[in-house]
Protein backbone atom coordinates (compact mmCIF):
# COMPACT_ATOMS: atom_id res chain seq x y z
CA UNK A 1 0.00 0.00 0.00
CA UNK A 2 0.88 3.93 -0.68
CA UNK A 3 1.75 5.39 2.50
CA UNK A 4 2.75 8.78 2.94
CA UNK A 5 5.03 9.79 6.06
CA UNK A 6 5.42 13.13 6.99
CA UNK A 7 8.81 13.79 9.14
CA UNK A 8 9.96 16.75 11.49
CA UNK A 9 13.27 16.81 10.70
CA UNK A 10 15.69 18.83 12.34
CA UNK A 11 20.02 19.40 11.78
CA UNK A 12 21.48 21.34 14.64
CA UNK A 13 24.54 21.66 11.95
CA UNK A 14 22.65 22.83 8.90
CA UNK A 15 22.97 25.85 7.80
CA UNK A 16 19.38 26.47 8.12
CA UNK A 17 18.91 24.55 11.45
CA UNK A 18 15.23 25.00 11.33
CA UNK A 19 12.67 22.56 12.71
CA UNK A 20 10.28 21.57 9.29
CA UNK A 21 8.28 18.48 7.97
CA UNK A 22 9.56 16.34 5.20
CA UNK A 23 7.37 14.32 3.09
CA UNK A 24 8.26 10.59 1.84
CA UNK A 25 6.30 8.37 -0.03
CA UNK A 26 6.72 4.91 -0.12
CA UNK A 27 5.19 1.73 -0.51
CA UNK A 28 4.51 -0.82 2.65
CA UNK A 29 2.77 -3.75 3.40
CA UNK A 30 -0.26 -4.64 5.63
CA UNK A 31 1.87 -5.81 8.23
CA UNK A 32 4.48 -2.86 8.06
CA UNK A 33 5.21 -0.93 11.34
CA UNK A 34 5.35 2.54 11.49
CA UNK A 35 9.40 1.86 12.50
CA UNK A 36 9.69 -0.85 9.04
CA UNK A 37 8.67 2.93 7.42
CA UNK A 38 11.27 4.96 8.84
CA UNK A 39 14.22 2.30 8.40
CA UNK A 40 13.14 2.05 4.29
CA UNK A 41 13.08 5.86 4.12
CA UNK A 42 16.81 5.78 6.09
CA UNK A 43 17.98 2.99 3.66
CA UNK A 44 16.43 3.65 0.51
CA UNK A 45 15.44 7.32 0.11
CA UNK A 46 17.17 10.04 2.32
CA UNK A 47 20.07 8.38 4.33
CA UNK A 48 20.15 11.54 6.29
CA UNK A 49 17.18 10.32 8.65
CA UNK A 50 18.26 10.13 12.02
CA UNK A 51 16.78 8.00 14.54
CA UNK A 52 17.05 5.30 17.54
CA UNK A 53 16.09 1.84 17.16
CA UNK A 54 17.15 -1.10 17.97
CA UNK A 55 15.14 -4.91 18.83
CA UNK A 56 11.97 -3.80 16.72
CA UNK A 57 10.36 -5.89 19.44
CA UNK A 58 9.35 -3.36 21.56
CA UNK A 59 11.46 -4.40 24.49
CA UNK A 60 14.70 -2.05 23.87
CA UNK A 61 12.78 1.34 24.33
CA UNK A 62 14.47 2.28 21.88
CA UNK A 63 12.23 4.43 19.81
CA UNK A 64 9.86 5.91 21.36
CA UNK A 65 8.51 8.85 19.34
CA UNK A 66 5.12 11.04 18.64
CA UNK A 67 2.98 9.01 16.05
CA UNK A 68 0.17 11.53 14.35
CA UNK A 69 1.04 13.90 17.97
CA UNK A 70 0.52 11.02 20.47
CA UNK A 71 4.00 9.37 22.14
CA UNK A 72 4.06 4.83 21.38
CA UNK A 73 7.20 2.64 19.83
CA UNK A 74 7.52 2.68 15.99
CA UNK A 75 8.19 -0.33 16.28
CA UNK A 76 4.53 -1.84 17.61
CA UNK A 77 3.09 0.88 16.03
CA UNK A 78 1.56 -0.67 12.59
CA UNK A 79 1.45 1.73 9.53
CA UNK A 80 -2.51 0.10 9.21
CA UNK A 81 -3.14 1.29 12.34
CA UNK A 82 -2.31 4.71 12.31
CA UNK A 83 -2.71 5.95 8.33
CA UNK A 84 -5.43 8.58 8.38
CA UNK A 85 -8.40 7.42 6.05
CA UNK A 86 -8.65 10.63 3.98
CA UNK A 87 -5.04 10.25 2.35
CA UNK A 88 -2.96 12.52 3.97
CA UNK A 89 0.44 11.36 5.39
CA UNK A 90 0.88 10.02 8.73
CA UNK A 91 3.16 12.37 11.12
CA UNK A 92 6.27 11.65 13.03
CA UNK A 93 7.54 13.75 15.37
CA UNK A 94 10.68 13.29 18.00
CA UNK A 95 9.45 12.40 21.74
CA UNK A 96 8.46 15.40 23.50
CA UNK A 97 9.49 17.23 26.97
CA UNK A 98 13.17 16.22 26.22
CA UNK A 99 16.01 18.27 24.60
CA UNK A 100 15.87 17.81 20.89
CA UNK A 101 19.08 16.30 19.59
CA UNK A 102 18.35 15.46 15.71
CA UNK A 103 15.05 14.59 13.53
CA UNK A 104 14.11 11.93 15.33
CA UNK A 105 16.61 11.51 18.20
CA UNK A 106 16.12 13.57 21.93
CA UNK A 107 18.30 13.73 24.84
CA UNK A 108 17.90 11.44 27.57
CA UNK A 109 20.31 13.10 30.18
CA UNK A 110 16.86 14.42 32.11
CA UNK A 111 14.79 11.15 31.95
CA UNK A 112 17.90 9.48 33.42
CA UNK A 113 19.07 12.19 36.09
CA UNK A 114 15.01 12.10 37.25
CA UNK A 115 15.34 7.97 37.28
CA UNK A 116 17.96 8.32 39.24
CA UNK A 117 17.16 10.71 42.03
CA UNK A 118 14.45 8.31 42.95
CA UNK A 119 17.53 5.92 44.14
CA UNK A 120 16.21 2.92 42.09
CA UNK A 121 17.65 0.39 43.75
CA UNK A 122 17.33 -2.10 46.37
CA UNK A 123 17.95 -0.85 50.25
CA UNK A 124 17.08 -3.46 52.72
CA UNK A 125 17.77 -3.29 56.14
CA UNK A 126 19.24 -6.00 58.56
CA UNK A 127 21.89 -9.00 57.70
CA UNK A 128 22.34 -9.91 54.17
CA UNK A 129 21.13 -13.38 53.78
CA UNK A 130 22.88 -16.37 52.78
CA UNK A 131 21.35 -16.94 49.64
CA UNK A 132 18.71 -14.64 47.71
CA UNK A 133 16.53 -12.25 49.48
CA UNK A 134 13.41 -14.02 49.66
CA UNK A 135 9.31 -12.38 48.32
CA UNK A 136 6.05 -14.18 48.65
CA UNK A 137 4.51 -14.87 45.13
CA UNK A 138 1.21 -12.90 45.87
CA UNK A 139 3.47 -9.99 47.47
CA UNK A 140 5.61 -9.18 43.93
CA UNK A 141 2.44 -9.35 42.10
CA UNK A 142 1.73 -5.58 41.83
CA UNK A 143 4.82 -5.06 40.77
CA UNK A 144 4.89 -7.28 37.53
CA UNK A 145 3.29 -4.24 35.85
CA UNK A 146 5.81 -1.62 36.66
CA UNK A 147 8.84 -3.96 36.24
CA UNK A 148 7.91 -3.94 32.78
CA UNK A 149 8.57 -0.75 32.39
CA UNK A 150 11.28 -0.37 29.24
CA UNK A 151 12.18 3.00 30.11
CA UNK A 152 11.48 3.92 26.75
CA UNK A 153 10.30 7.82 27.62
CA UNK A 154 6.43 7.39 26.30
CA UNK A 155 5.09 8.71 29.35
CA UNK A 156 7.90 11.01 30.00
CA UNK A 157 6.95 12.46 26.30
CA UNK A 158 3.56 13.24 26.27
CA UNK A 159 3.15 14.17 30.26
CA UNK A 160 1.10 17.67 30.61
CA UNK A 161 2.76 18.52 33.53
CA UNK A 162 6.48 17.88 32.21
CA UNK A 163 4.75 20.21 29.30
CA UNK A 164 4.87 23.39 31.82
CA UNK A 165 7.55 22.09 34.58
CA UNK A 166 10.50 20.60 33.42
CA UNK A 167 11.25 20.19 37.13
CA UNK A 168 8.56 17.46 37.84
CA UNK A 169 10.26 14.08 38.72
CA UNK A 170 7.67 12.80 35.99
CA UNK A 171 5.61 9.60 35.27
CA UNK A 172 8.48 6.99 34.56
CA UNK A 173 11.02 8.11 37.45
CA UNK A 174 7.52 7.90 40.19
CA UNK A 175 6.76 4.45 38.25
CA UNK A 176 10.24 3.29 39.56
CA UNK A 177 10.13 4.54 42.61
CA UNK A 178 6.82 2.98 43.43
CA UNK A 179 8.57 -0.25 42.23
CA UNK A 180 10.88 -0.06 45.29
CA UNK A 181 8.25 1.72 47.99
CA UNK A 182 6.15 -1.25 47.00
CA UNK A 183 9.11 -3.87 47.18
CA UNK A 184 8.75 -6.54 50.61
CA UNK A 185 12.43 -6.22 50.41
CA UNK A 186 12.96 -2.53 50.27
CA UNK A 187 13.81 -0.90 54.25
CA UNK A 188 13.72 2.51 52.97
CA UNK A 189 10.17 3.57 52.38
CA UNK A 190 10.23 6.18 55.27
CA UNK A 191 13.11 7.96 53.40
CA UNK A 192 11.40 7.33 50.10
CA UNK A 193 7.89 8.58 50.71
CA UNK A 194 10.08 11.50 52.29
CA UNK A 195 11.43 12.64 49.28
CA UNK A 196 8.71 11.62 46.78
CA UNK A 197 6.42 13.78 49.05
CA UNK A 198 8.83 17.14 48.60
CA UNK A 199 8.64 19.47 45.56
CA UNK A 200 8.52 17.91 42.37
CA UNK A 201 7.01 14.73 43.22
CA UNK A 202 3.79 13.10 43.35
CA UNK A 203 1.94 16.07 44.33
CA UNK A 204 2.51 17.24 40.95
CA UNK A 205 0.93 14.99 38.77
CA UNK A 206 -2.65 16.46 37.59
CA UNK A 207 -4.25 12.71 36.84
CA UNK A 208 -4.85 13.65 33.24
CA UNK A 209 -4.15 10.02 32.42
CA UNK A 210 -1.84 10.48 29.33
CA UNK A 211 1.12 8.44 30.50
CA UNK A 212 -1.69 5.57 30.94
CA UNK A 213 -2.75 6.05 27.58
CA UNK A 214 0.36 6.05 25.65
CA UNK A 215 2.87 3.51 27.99
CA UNK A 216 3.17 0.41 25.29
CA UNK A 217 3.91 -1.79 28.35
CA UNK A 218 0.93 -1.47 30.69
CA UNK A 219 2.96 -0.05 33.53
CA UNK A 220 -0.33 2.96 34.38
CA UNK A 221 2.13 5.72 35.71
CA UNK A 222 -0.41 7.44 37.73
CA UNK A 223 -1.92 4.55 39.03
CA UNK A 224 1.38 4.22 40.63
CA UNK A 225 1.58 7.76 41.59
CA UNK A 226 -1.82 7.68 43.45
CA UNK A 227 -0.82 4.34 45.10
CA UNK A 228 2.49 6.49 46.32
CA UNK A 229 0.36 9.67 47.50
CA UNK A 230 -2.18 7.07 49.41
CA UNK A 231 1.05 5.18 51.08
CA UNK A 232 3.11 8.84 51.57
CA UNK A 233 -0.74 9.86 53.43
CA UNK A 234 -1.08 6.51 55.42
CA UNK A 235 2.68 7.40 56.77
CA UNK A 236 1.60 10.31 58.09
CA UNK A 237 3.21 13.10 55.57
CA UNK A 238 0.14 15.06 55.53
CA UNK A 239 1.66 18.79 55.45
CA UNK A 240 1.04 18.95 51.77
CA UNK A 241 -1.14 20.99 49.79
CA UNK A 242 -1.82 17.70 47.85
CA UNK A 243 -2.72 16.24 51.29
CA UNK A 244 -4.95 18.65 52.35
CA UNK A 245 -6.38 18.98 49.43
CA UNK A 246 -7.54 14.80 48.92
CA UNK A 247 -8.54 15.64 52.95
CA UNK A 248 -10.71 18.57 52.45
CA UNK A 249 -12.44 16.92 49.43
CA UNK A 250 -13.15 13.74 50.94
CA UNK A 251 -14.43 15.68 54.33
CA UNK A 252 -16.62 17.79 51.66
CA UNK A 253 -18.18 14.56 50.01
CA UNK A 254 -18.71 12.68 53.47
CA UNK A 255 -20.39 15.72 54.42
CA UNK A 256 -22.50 16.82 52.36
CA UNK A 257 -22.06 14.35 49.21
CA UNK A 258 -20.68 16.45 46.80
CA UNK A 259 -17.73 19.06 46.39
CA UNK A 260 -17.85 22.38 48.12
CA UNK A 261 -15.49 23.91 45.70
CA UNK A 262 -15.56 27.79 47.57
CA UNK A 263 -14.12 25.70 50.95
CA UNK A 264 -11.51 23.23 48.80
CA UNK A 265 -8.83 26.13 47.86
CA UNK A 266 -9.33 27.60 51.14
CA UNK A 267 -8.39 24.33 53.16
CA UNK A 268 -5.49 22.86 50.79
CA UNK A 269 -3.11 25.88 51.20
CA UNK A 270 -3.95 26.47 54.83
CA UNK A 271 -6.57 28.96 55.97
CA UNK A 272 -3.15 30.62 58.09
CA UNK A 273 -1.36 30.41 54.72
CA UNK A 274 -2.03 34.27 54.46
CA UNK A 275 0.41 34.44 51.51
CA UNK A 276 -1.65 31.92 49.57
CA UNK A 277 -5.10 33.30 50.94
CA UNK A 278 -4.42 37.07 49.73
CA UNK A 279 -3.28 35.15 46.21
CA UNK A 280 -6.86 33.33 46.35
CA UNK A 281 -8.39 37.04 46.13
CA UNK A 282 -8.37 37.88 42.61
CA UNK A 283 -8.91 34.69 41.28
CA UNK A 284 -11.95 35.39 43.59
CA UNK A 285 -12.98 38.78 42.43
CA UNK A 286 -12.48 37.52 38.43
CA UNK A 287 -15.04 34.39 39.76
CA UNK A 288 -17.11 36.72 41.17
CA UNK A 289 -17.63 39.10 38.26
CA UNK A 290 -17.65 36.23 35.60
CA UNK A 291 -20.81 34.62 37.51
CA UNK A 292 -18.38 31.63 38.33
CA UNK A 293 -18.34 31.82 42.37
CA UNK A 294 -19.38 28.37 43.61
CA UNK A 295 -22.39 28.76 46.16
CA UNK A 296 -21.58 30.51 49.61
CA UNK A 297 -23.43 28.03 51.41
CA UNK A 298 -22.90 24.84 50.07
CA UNK A 299 -26.05 22.60 50.47
CA UNK A 300 -26.15 19.21 51.09
CA UNK A 301 -27.80 16.54 48.57
CA UNK A 302 -30.49 14.82 49.21
CA UNK A 303 -29.88 11.78 51.33
CA UNK A 304 -26.04 13.21 52.45
CA UNK A 305 -26.72 11.37 55.59
CA UNK A 306 -26.64 8.03 53.36
CA UNK A 307 -23.16 8.75 52.00
CA UNK A 308 -21.97 9.65 54.99
CA UNK A 309 -23.07 5.59 56.09
CA UNK A 310 -20.67 4.56 52.91
CA UNK A 311 -18.12 6.29 53.98
CA UNK A 312 -18.24 4.86 57.71
CA UNK A 313 -18.44 1.05 56.05
CA UNK A 314 -15.80 1.40 53.67
CA UNK A 315 -12.84 3.76 55.57
CA UNK A 316 -13.02 1.24 58.53
CA UNK A 317 -12.06 -1.66 55.92
CA UNK A 318 -8.60 -1.81 55.44
CA UNK B 1 -33.23 9.48 23.86
CA UNK B 2 -34.06 9.93 27.58
CA UNK B 3 -31.12 9.91 30.05
CA UNK B 4 -30.54 9.37 33.53
CA UNK B 5 -28.18 13.09 34.22
CA UNK B 6 -25.14 13.34 36.27
CA UNK B 7 -24.25 17.23 36.18
CA UNK B 8 -21.25 16.55 38.60
CA UNK B 9 -20.22 18.96 41.01
CA UNK B 10 -18.33 21.85 39.07
CA UNK B 11 -21.58 22.20 36.62
CA UNK B 12 -23.09 23.32 39.91
CA UNK B 13 -20.63 25.44 41.15
CA UNK B 14 -17.54 27.42 39.10
CA UNK B 15 -18.41 26.22 35.86
CA UNK B 16 -22.55 27.04 35.95
CA UNK B 17 -22.09 27.52 31.96
CA UNK B 18 -21.63 24.30 31.55
CA UNK B 19 -24.76 23.06 33.02
CA UNK B 20 -27.04 26.03 30.99
CA UNK B 21 -25.17 25.56 28.03
CA UNK B 22 -26.16 22.10 28.17
CA UNK B 23 -29.90 21.98 28.78
CA UNK B 24 -30.15 24.48 25.60
CA UNK B 25 -27.90 21.91 23.38
CA UNK B 26 -29.51 18.70 24.88
CA UNK B 27 -33.04 20.47 24.19
CA UNK B 28 -32.04 21.40 20.34
CA UNK B 29 -30.93 17.73 19.75
CA UNK B 30 -34.17 16.21 21.55
CA UNK B 31 -32.25 14.65 24.47
CA UNK B 32 -34.32 14.14 27.14
CA UNK B 33 -32.49 14.75 30.57
CA UNK B 34 -34.16 13.48 34.21
CA UNK B 35 -31.92 14.92 36.58
CA UNK B 36 -34.37 13.46 39.43
CA UNK B 37 -33.56 9.85 39.04
CA UNK B 38 -29.43 10.82 39.90
CA UNK B 39 -31.02 13.54 42.81
CA UNK B 40 -29.13 11.71 45.74
CA UNK B 41 -26.14 10.32 43.76
CA UNK B 42 -22.37 11.69 45.03
CA UNK B 43 -19.77 13.07 43.91
CA UNK B 44 -17.71 10.52 41.92
CA UNK B 45 -14.76 11.64 43.70
CA UNK B 46 -12.66 12.88 40.53
CA UNK B 47 -9.65 10.88 41.57
CA UNK B 48 -8.86 12.57 44.54
CA UNK B 49 -10.74 10.28 46.60
CA UNK B 50 -9.44 7.31 45.35
CA UNK B 51 -6.05 8.79 46.02
CA UNK B 52 -7.10 8.04 50.10
CA UNK B 53 -9.47 5.40 49.62
CA UNK B 54 -10.10 3.75 46.13
CA UNK B 55 -12.67 1.23 46.78
CA UNK B 56 -14.85 3.82 48.80
CA UNK B 57 -14.68 5.88 45.29
CA UNK B 58 -15.87 2.51 43.57
CA UNK B 59 -18.92 2.20 46.28
CA UNK B 60 -20.02 5.60 45.63
CA UNK B 61 -19.96 5.37 42.03
CA UNK B 62 -21.55 1.79 41.74
CA UNK B 63 -23.73 3.74 43.88
CA UNK B 64 -25.02 6.18 41.25
CA UNK B 65 -24.88 3.34 38.82
CA UNK B 66 -27.56 1.52 40.60
CA UNK B 67 -30.01 4.50 40.89
CA UNK B 68 -29.28 4.77 37.36
CA UNK B 69 -30.16 1.02 36.72
CA UNK B 70 -33.39 1.25 38.56
CA UNK B 71 -34.56 3.74 36.32
CA UNK B 72 -33.63 1.99 33.14
CA UNK B 73 -32.02 5.16 31.72
CA UNK B 74 -28.53 5.30 30.55
CA UNK B 75 -26.64 7.41 32.42
CA UNK B 76 -25.01 10.40 30.66
CA UNK B 77 -22.11 12.99 31.96
CA UNK B 78 -20.88 16.46 31.28
CA UNK B 79 -17.84 16.46 33.28
CA UNK B 80 -14.77 15.00 31.70
CA UNK B 81 -13.22 14.29 35.55
CA UNK B 82 -17.07 12.37 36.36
CA UNK B 83 -16.54 10.79 32.93
CA UNK B 84 -13.14 9.50 32.99
CA UNK B 85 -13.80 8.27 37.21
CA UNK B 86 -17.28 6.77 36.01
CA UNK B 87 -15.69 4.48 33.47
CA UNK B 88 -12.54 3.74 35.62
CA UNK B 89 -14.88 2.40 38.49
CA UNK B 90 -17.02 0.89 35.78
CA UNK B 91 -14.17 -0.95 34.29
CA UNK B 92 -13.06 -2.52 38.13
CA UNK B 93 -17.06 -2.86 38.73
CA UNK B 94 -17.92 -5.12 35.86
CA UNK B 95 -14.54 -7.22 34.89
CA UNK B 96 -14.72 -8.49 38.41
CA UNK B 97 -18.13 -9.82 39.19
CA UNK B 98 -16.91 -11.00 43.02
CA UNK B 99 -15.54 -7.08 43.65
CA UNK B 100 -18.67 -5.97 42.14
CA UNK B 101 -20.84 -8.43 44.87
CA UNK B 102 -18.43 -7.09 47.89
CA UNK B 103 -19.21 -3.93 46.65
CA UNK B 104 -23.27 -4.20 46.47
CA UNK B 105 -22.94 -5.63 50.19
CA UNK B 106 -22.28 -2.23 51.25
CA UNK B 107 -25.17 -1.10 49.24
CA UNK B 108 -27.83 -3.26 50.59
CA UNK B 109 -28.92 -1.22 53.41
CA UNK B 110 -30.53 1.46 50.84
CA UNK B 111 -31.89 -1.58 48.79
CA UNK B 112 -29.65 -0.54 46.09
CA UNK B 113 -27.23 -3.38 44.02
CA UNK B 114 -25.11 -2.62 40.82
CA UNK B 115 -25.92 -5.02 37.93
CA UNK B 116 -23.08 -3.89 36.03
CA UNK B 117 -25.35 -2.75 32.82
CA UNK B 118 -24.76 0.67 33.09
CA UNK B 119 -22.29 2.57 30.47
CA UNK B 120 -21.73 6.47 31.54
CA UNK B 121 -21.53 8.27 29.02
CA UNK B 122 -20.05 11.77 28.11
CA UNK B 123 -22.96 14.28 26.21
CA UNK B 124 -20.35 14.27 23.50
CA UNK B 125 -19.97 10.49 23.33
CA UNK B 126 -24.07 10.39 23.19
CA UNK B 127 -23.78 12.92 20.40
CA UNK B 128 -21.12 10.82 18.41
CA UNK B 129 -22.05 7.26 19.74
CA UNK B 130 -26.09 7.42 20.41
CA UNK B 131 -27.48 10.50 17.95
CA UNK B 132 -24.65 10.29 14.80
CA UNK B 133 -22.38 13.24 14.61
CA UNK B 134 -24.45 14.18 11.71
CA UNK B 135 -26.57 15.44 13.88
CA UNK B 136 -24.43 18.57 13.80
CA UNK B 137 -25.07 19.13 10.68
Amino acid sequence: MEVKFSIRRYDPESSNAVSHFQEYQLDLNDSSTVLDGLIEIREEIDGTLSLRCSCRSAICGSCAMRINGQAGLACNTKVIDVLPKDGSPIIVEPAGNLPLIKDLIVDFAPFWSKVNAVDPWLKPEGEEPEEEYLAPNEDMLHLAGVMSCIMCGACVSDCTVLAVDENFLGPAALAKAYRFVGDPRDDDDDNRLKMLNGNNGIWDCTRCMQCVEVCPKGVDPMGRIMALRDKAMTAGYNNTNGARHAKAFSDSVKHSGWLDELQLPIKSFGIFNIKAMIGLIPLGIRAQLNGKRPPIFHKSIPGADKVRKIFDKVENKI
Amino acid sequence: MKYAFYPGCVSRGACPELYTATLKVCEILGIELDESVLEGASCTGAGVLQEKNERLGDTLNARTFAMAEKSGLPLMTICSTCQGVMAQANERLTADPDYRESINQDLKEEGLEYKGTIDPKHLLWVIVEDLGIDVLI
